[in-house]
């Protein structure tokens, strides 16, 4: 089973690399603290000595939060629109580190700042493209797919006299709509890796080409992405279930909650990087396979084997099944295309 | 011969009917003014119904009314002409009208019982506007008028085209909710009854927001429906016959009711229960058997808590109906013995929808159906009511500031939702609550009639105390039971109950209170602006002494401080409040003000200071509009602040992670 070696390979290399995940997490609490220092303040600006703000400490109150929001929620509404660009801002964080990130998965090398810093500025304009291109696919397939289950949504449900069907019907419909549109994720991380690992530039092709491989190893680029989005879904769990214990009445337990809010931050980053880790694992032993069967170098062109973290990871064993052997005519292709790239 | 024969058969089938009708009440609850026999007939594939209406009328004033005037409710759907169209838009309780989902009603046949003609006399009115196409009323003028305490007996044959439903009644796939249907005469109200300053018919044209307003009598009606069909209606079933041609014929027999609707679908499943002398029989769709606890559960509670507050259901049954999917413009809508719910498969538990539209509906069989209050006009003495008495209910039976909601960590109270629908207005001055439906051009009908109204009946609930407020609730019920009441017969059972209890504690009467909150559109909004704490360190400085000035330098070895706790009126609305001060020493104080001025100062002198003070402590005027303003402590707890943040730290956190997939 390939997708369950990349799986436990993916977390025992996100595991060595606990510094890069320190590093994100970093990232993640400095930009999100002045946001909920904002959000303090503006708690503090409009309850101001109230003790109505007393009934919010024990549990929920839906007057003393509903009065709020309408005599100053303008202020938090402000604060959830700056939220929206700081979504933005760590979406291109995270194309900048994307390269650090990979590379330092690719390598054995123990963490060194100055090469993640290196390899984030390296892959960065590539990576930012890619970005771009799959914004632009997601929103143009998005909506082109959006209307197409909807309106089989509509057409199934149109005459429907009972709420079961049309309820099941649309979660049917949820997870149609998404499932292409995980895919095309799955594809742009491929493409983030292939950037990274194949020195590739060109990513409007590294998108197709990732996208031809994820649908040419299907079930192990699937289970792979569902497995640890299980893990995720468990952790989310998990989290609300310790929080509801807690209470977050008194100082001690709001300060329990914000460290195990923290822990769990990190986690789901930790799982992002596995994400990583694991379809880099994928796409090498994919690769390699390939390569032997081409009987051609080895696809690390950006790295020298030796150093490449999962050279000897995994156990190559020839999927003879779905690998076309090479043609002359796909050989020779390959060939221009790297003096091309040369 | 022939005649005879023809008479022996008329006799024998009035008897043979008579004797199988089965009398509910032995004593007539009300006037029985007006008394309908109606057969009709549905033919469910044309989604039509075809009915004969015998109508028997009569005059209990003492005018000789020459002018009828009826309802002719299906009209309203006409087409986009109609007034009820034109006010909703073609959208009503959340439902958009299908296109072409027309219906109407014609009347095809109207006469005096044995005598005058009056369909070619039929006149469409419209007396609330100056809408001419609206055909929704009619009136008919008699060649020989109706003598005092005299009946007139009329017969209509009428067919009708149901409306997709989408506001009450209509038909949606194979379920069908019959309502407002048949022709319905409107109320004479003579001189000195109500508003009426001389006798006049009281017969509004069908408008989006309101729906009721009509005398009590006795029906007697048949429904031939297709034979699969299970069928709900008001009143009893009296019998019921299968027909050669694959129908069936149901008759139902409602008494001292001023109403009559009926449902049915081959999708309803039927389960049944009791509460005391009251049978709850419950329709409900195929895929809700889910919902059936919750829907006994609710209507039991809130049977019992009516039962105990204002008096007695008089009725044997109940039917409560569960309206399909697709066909929820059906649902959460009264009609005598007959309410209509809404629920969902699914629906977890901590959201309480089948209850609180179960217990809601259910209210109006108290102030909609027993009281016959004018919903057209005084839509507060109805909604309003009701919405007061169904937080009072969702609350004390699952729990206060957690009866509507309770899921996922949040949860909310419905008098909390009440309130919160009205506080959060956008302008919750925007209309008085005593308008007619109508009248709510600029908007807020929903809001001033249902959330206002519950809001301004606890305020006043709290200020003159529960037990008074029951007794109010409770005299006004039974005095005007069967009866069509005012606003002023209201205020008059409060000014004489409140009197009775408390003299002029609260002035000579309470009209005050209704001047302000239902005949105004004042906001109240209380304010504890500062507290402050000087210690006082007595004079210092140059004291005169006769002739010559001292040098002074009083000192008190013990600090003693002059507390000083200031609240203000931002609103323009008036009521008592109490005022709550904490000291250092844990001594409470507690304040009375009339909260008549713009400001009040209350002063305290001694060793401790003054720590928190609250204005409204127990939250009896919960018409304030802001509740955080209400109190101020000088050792501010930030618990809750530090809470929300690191919350709000951990759900960015998660928001900007989770984004960066892409």
């Amino acid at each position: 089973m390939k997708f369950s070696k990349a799986l436990t390979s993916g977390f025992q290399h996100s595991r060595r690399s606990l510094r890069v995940v320190l590093l994100l997490y970093g990232i993640n609490f400095l930009l999100a603290v002045p946001f909920a220092l904002a959000f303090r303040s503006a708690l503090i600006a409009g309850f101001g000595d109230s003790m109505s703000v007393e009934a919010l400490v024990k549990d929920s109150d839906a007057t003393a939060f509903s009065d709020f929001m309408k005599f100053h929620g303008p202020r938090i509404s402000s604060l959830f629109r700056e939220v929206m660009w700081l979504t933005l801002l760590y979406m291109l964080v995270n194309t900048l580190t994307g390269g650090g990130v990979i590379s330092s998965l690719n390598e054995t090398q123990p963490f060194l700042l100055s090469k993640f810093l290196e390899n984030c500025g390296k892959f960065f304009a590539r990576l930012l493209r890619l970005f771009v291109i799959l914004a632009v696919v997601l929103a143009l397939f998005g909506l082109i797919w959006f209307f197409v289950v909807g309106f089989i949504f509509a057409m199934v449900t149109s005459d429907a006299s009972f709420e079961k069907p049309v309820a099941i019907w649309f979660f049917v419909t949820v997870a149609v709509f998404l499932f292409p549109i995980m895919l095309l994720i799955m594809a742009g991380d491929y493409a983030k890796i292939a950037a990274v690992v194949n020195d590739e530039t060109r990513m409007w092709k590294a998108f197709w080409r990732s996208l031809k491989f994820v649908f040419k190893n299907f079930f192990s680029t699937v289970a792979l992405q569902i497995s640890i989005l299980l893990v995720l879904a468990t952790a989310v769990v998990l989290y609300w279930l310790i929080e509801g214990q807690i209470g977050m009445t008194s100082g001690v337990t709001i300060l329990v909650a914000f460290l195990i809010q923290q822990a769990s931050v990190a986690f789901k980053i930790g799982t992002r990087v596995w994400t990583f880790a694991g379809e880099l694992a994928l796409y090498k032993n994919v690769s390699a396979v390939q390569e032997k069967l081409d009987f051609a170098e080895p696809p690390v062109a950006a790295l020298p084997p030796a150093q490449t973290a999962f050279a000897a990871v995994d156990e190559v064993k020839p999927a003879t099944k779905r690998i076309r052997r090479p043609t002359r005519k796909s050989v020779a292709r390959r060939a221009l295309g790297k003096k091309a790239k040369r | 011969m022939k005649n005879l024969a023809h008479t022996f058969g008329f006799v024998l089938v009035f008897v043979s009917v008579s004797l199988s009708r089965q009398i509910i009440f032995r004593d007539a609850l009300s006037q029985r003014i007006a008394n309908y026999t109606i057969s009709v007939s549905l033919d469910a594939t044309k989604k039509t119904i075809f009915g004969k209406e015998t109508l028997v009328w009569k005059n209990s004033s003492k005018d000789r009314i020459r002018e009828l005037q009826f309802h002719l409710y299906l009209n309203a759907f006409k087409n986009s002409e109609s007034t009820f169209m034109k006010e909703s838009g073609g959208e009503a309780r959340g439902m958009a009208m299908e296109a072409g989902g027309w219906g109407w009603i014609d009347v095809t046949k109207m006469s005096v019982l044995g005598g005058e003609e009056l369909k070619s006399k039929m006149q469409f009115v419209h007396p609330d506007d100056d809408n001419g196409k609206d055909q929704t009323v009619f009136r008919v003028l008699l060649q020989k008028p109706v003598l005092p305490n005299q009946t007139i007996t009329l017969e209509f044959e009428f067919k009708a085209q149901l409306p997709t439903i989408f506001a009450r009644t209509g038909f949606h796939d194979n379920f069908f909710m019959v309502a407002q249907w048949f022709p319905k005469i409107g109320v004479y109200e003579p001189a000195g009854m109500r508003y009426a300053s001389k006798g006049q018919w009281n017969c509004h044209q069908f408008h989006s927001n309101s729906e009721f307003y009509a005398d009590y009598g006795v029906y007697d009606v048949d429904m031939t429906v297709p034979k699969d069909f299970v069928v709900g209606a008001t009143g009893l079933l009296q019998r019921e016959k299968e027909n050669s041609d694959g129908t069936k014929t149901l008759w139902y027999r409602a008494e001292d009711v001023h109403e009559f609707a009926w449902t049915a679908s081959p999708h309803f499943t039927v389960f049944e229960d009791s509460w005391q002398h009251v049978k709850i029989r419950l329709l409900v769709q195929t895929g809700r058997e889910g919902q059936v606890a919750r829907y006994f559960q609710s209507a039991k509670a809130a049977l019992g808590y009516f039962d105990k507050w204002v008096g007695k259901y008089p009725y044997p049954n109940l039917t409560v109906v569960d309206p399909i999917y697709g066909g929820f413009g059906a649902g959460g809508m009264e009609y005598p013995t007959l309410i209509t719910g809404g629920s969902f498969w699914g629906m977890p538990d901590g959201l309480r929808f089948t209850e609180l539209v179960t217990i809601h509906e259910f209210g109006h069989q108290y102030w909609y159906g027993l009281v016959g209050s004018n919903e057209f006009e005084e839509a507060w003495l109805d909604e309003g009511f009701n919405q007061y008495s169904e937080t009072r209910i969702m609350d004390e039976t699952y729990g206060n500031k957690r009866s509507a909601l309770d899921f996922l960590g949040y949860h909310e109270g419905d008098l909390e939702l009440e309130r919160s629908g009205y506080a959060h207005l956008e302008n919750p001055k925007i209309a008085p609550t005593f308008a007619r439906s109508w009248d709510y051009k600029a908007g807020g009908y929903g809001v001033m009639t249902y959330n206002k109204t519950a809001v301004f009946m606890t305020t006043l609930e709290r200020t003159i105390g529960r037990t008074v407020m029951d007794e109010i609730m409770r005299t006004y019920f039974g005095r005007w039971k069967f009866r069509h009441p005012s606003s002023n017969d209201f205020i008059s059972v409060v000014n004489e109950i409140v009197r009775k209890h408390y003299g002029d504690k609260f002035g000579k009467n309470m009209n005050w209170f209704f001047d302000q909150l239902l005949y105004g559109t004042d906001a109240c909004d209380y304010e504890l602006t500062s507290i402050s704490n000087r210690a006082l360190t007595g004079i210092e400085g140059l004291v005169d002494k006769g002739e010559s000035k001292e040098l002074s330098k009083d000192r008190p070895k013990e600090a003693t401080y002059e507390s000083v706790i200031r609240v203000s009126r931002l609103g323009e609305v008036k009521l008592p409040i109490d005022v709550l001060v904490h000291f250092e020493n844990g001594k409470d104080i507690r304040e009375e003000w009339d909260g008549q001025a713009r400001w009040k100062e209350f002063t305290y002198k001694g060793p401790d200071k003054a720590l928190w003070a609250k204005v409204d402590p127990e939250e009896k005027l919960v018409i304030d509009l802001n509740s955080i303003n209400n109190s101020k402590s000088l050792e501010s707890d930030r618990r809750a602040i530090w809470k929300y943040a690191v919350k709000f730290l951990f759900w960015v956190q998660n928001a900007v992670q989770y984004a960066s997939i892409f």
